[in-house]
């Protein structure tokens, strides 16, 4: 479960005055869903999922991931999420086991257990023929596989997600879109972020269109339809910030 | 397990297996330190053998005789050229056809034979490696031959060599506990030595903080339940390690050249007798140790602070005069040094290397400048911490 009300974040920029990355933010994701995100380029959706991470603090407002605040709370937070952005970036020197072992021991695993999990993700993400292999010499589909093991290596029941399949070619976007939907019938709550519609269409239970920092609506594609009155979300969207444009202006 | 001890293993283990750490921290120190001393040993014995047989052309002018001296110096391996004047022996100096040119008093031979102080100028080209090589010689063919007329000369008066040298002066070393040659290693040690521990740590240090920002690995690691000074504070336990590990091996590959009959010559015959006590080395280690922290610090801080790995180099530039100019500086200070210069850093600990290698430790000026240190290091390994803190190190990535 994530719960957000009134988080707002402000940058300080010494070129331009303030930046108001976050405005007022609030919403509630539930478990076994997968909540999106959606918003253009710099709308403030990887601004979110960092601050509700603890790796932005807050200017206002506050949040509760797994029932942990994040202003009080950081540690137990991070504890109880899965981190995956579109980055395949890896450390090159290490090898695949060797990545999930550092991470697993970060997130307080150890001996048998953590060994375990390893082979049991190794099975599942179909890693066998990588697993010891370098990381620098991955191809870019078993390097996400590593990643999505990397974040679910201590089971989080919270899943964030910032554009993960940003960049990705189709084939590896597609085990991607299997691992969120394999995320949601284990009940996991999952923030997805994205700018790709058809991804949003597929994925998403509800979606809360970001734009310039504010949350414009959160509503089911059903409902998003029927407040706009377009069918392709593509418009649907469209219309939303349109109308948020026509209202700042 | 703690988890700065995670992230130090973690990042020691990719760091070791960095070729370029590697070559910069051990290979380098151990094979191209002594493999070039020893071959600039070698040259420089080869320049010292062929300046002493080579064939030298000079030029003469000899108004009155002087066929004594001239003879002497064709069995020295000069070939002399007799000509008639000044003008003409500097012009084949100057056009290269002789090395040197001597000019004898016009009444040379009468002067010598009256047990009077004759004249010999010899011109050469201060320019000229060679022209410098006749000089030598030249001086100690006529030292050795003014020896020679001189007992000859005592000898027609009845006299010994006694009556012109009323005291006899010997020098005698002392024994002590550290040879001659840990002289010459306390001038060139501390000086790599606190280089190598800089820019040893160089490497792993950019890679660590401002490659992992450029990799982009930064931000799912910072989403671990790792606080960000267990972070920071396990990659600075590893870029300390290197710096060590880079200042050990560039003392063994220092003492590896020395060792070396060859290299030694370089500087002097001593050099190739010298010891280090266990408790030199004890000492030595305590001392780096404050040197590497602040080391680690600094360069985790340039780090931390950049956007890229690129962006790191550019502040290196800078930065590194002030680690090399103490280090140069402690080539030409005193081992006895002023107090003063124990709150220089780097400068400090090098001074302390040069004291523990010549055993002339004063006591008042390690436990300074090793307070010293410990507190600057200190204090930048606390900016260190707090700048990593930042959330600007997650938006400049």
């Amino acid at each position: 479960m994530v719960v957000a009300d009134g988080l707002s974040k402000l940058f300080a920029d010494r070129k331009r005055s303030a930046v108001l990355a976050l405005d007022e933010v609030s919403f509630e994701a539930r478990p076994g869903e997968v909540f999106g995100i959606l918003g253009v380029n710099g709308a403030g959706k990887t601004t979110l999922l960092r601050v509700l991470g603890t790796l932005l603090a807050p200017s206002a407002g506050s949040a509760t991931v797994a029932g942990y605040d994040i202003r009080t709370q950081p540690q137990h937070v991070r504890q109880h999420i899965g981190y995956l952005t579109g980055s395949t970036a890896l450390y090159g020197r290490l090898t695949a086991r060797e990545v999930l072992y550092y991470f697993g021991a970060l997130y307080g695993m150890s001996g048998g257990a953590l060994r375990r999990r390893i082979d049991e993700l190794v099975q599942t993400l179909q890693m066998q023929d990588f697993i010891d292999g370098r990381c620098d010499r991955l191809s870019t589909g078993q390097k996400q596989r590593v990643g999505i093991a990397r974040s679910i290596i201590h089971q989080p029941p919270v899943m964030f997600l910032d554009e993960p399949t940003a960049g990705l070619d189709v084939v590896t976007s597609r085990t991607i879109m299997q691992f969120i939907e394999d995320s949601r019938q284990r009940g996991h709550t999952i923030l997805f972020s994205t700018h790709i519609m058809s991804e949003a269409e597929r994925l998403c239970d509800r979606i809360a269109v970001i734009h310039r920092g504010r949350i414009v609506t959160i509503g089911t594609l059903d409902e998003l339809r029927a407040r706009t009155g377009e069918r392709a979300l593509e418009l649907v969207f469209l219309n939303l910030i349109g109308e948020k444009e026509r209202e700042g202006s | 397990m703690n988890r700065t001890v995670i992230v130090f293993w973690k990042e020691l283990r990719e760091v070791l297996r960095d070729r370029r750490v590697l070559f910069s921290t051990v290979i380098s120190p151990l094979l191209i330190t002594p493999l070039l001393l020893w071959g600039i040993g070698v040259a420089v014995q080869q320049r010292q053998e062929s300046a002493q047989k080579q064939v030298l052309p000079i030029a003469v002018v000899a108004p009155a005789g002087g066929r004594e001296l001239i003879s002497a110096m064709e069995r020295e391996s000069f070939v002399v050229r007799r000509v008639e004047g000044r003008p003409q022996a500097e012009a084949l100096l100057r056009n290269r056809q002789v090395k040197a040119a001597v000019l004898l008093d016009e009444q040379f031979d009468q002067k010598v034979r009256n047990e009077g102080t004759a004249q010999m100028v010899v011109l050469f080209d201060p320019l000229n490696d060679t022209s410098r090589d006749a000089v030598t010689r030249l001086k100690a063919l006529t030292d050795a031959l003014n020896a020679q007329w001189l007992q000859q000369r005592l000898a027609r008066r009845f006299m010994g060599a006694e009556f012109v040298q009323p005291i006899a002066v010997r020098t005698q070393a002392l024994q002590t506990e550290n040879p001659v040659g840990n002289l010459i290693l306390s001038i060139f040690l501390p000086y790599v030595i606190v280089l190598s521990a800089f820019f040893g740590a160089v490497s792993p240090a950019f890679d660590l903080v401002a490659g992992e920002k450029e990799r982009g690995t930064i931000e799912t690691l910072l989403a671990t339940p790792a606080s960000r000074r267990q972070i920071v504070w396990g990659k600075f336990l590893t870029v300390a390690v290197v710096c060590l590990i880079a200042a050990i091996f560039a003392m063994l590959g220092m003492l590896v050249a020395f060792a070396l009959p060859t290299s030694s010559r370089v500087f002097m015959e001593q050099a190739s007798r010298f010891s280090i006590s266990a408790q030199a080395v004890g000492t030595l280690l305590i001392t780096l140790l404050p040197l590497a922290v602040f080391y680690s610090a600094t360069l985790i801080i340039i780090s931390t602070f950049a956007r890229n790995q690129k962006e790191a180099q550019t502040y290196l530039i800078p930065l590194s005069s002030l680690v090399v100019l103490p280090a140069v500086a402690s080539m030409f200070v005193r081992t006895e040094s002023a107090i003063w210069l124990s709150v220089v850093p780097v400068l400090n600990s090098a001074i302390i290397i040069k004291q523990v290698l010549t055993g002339i430790v004063d006591i008042q000026f390690v436990l300074f400048s090793l307070l010293v240190s410990c507190a600057i290091a200190a204090i930048t390994l606390q900016i260190a911490t707090r700048l990593f803190e930042r959330e600007t190190i997650l938006l400049s990535s």
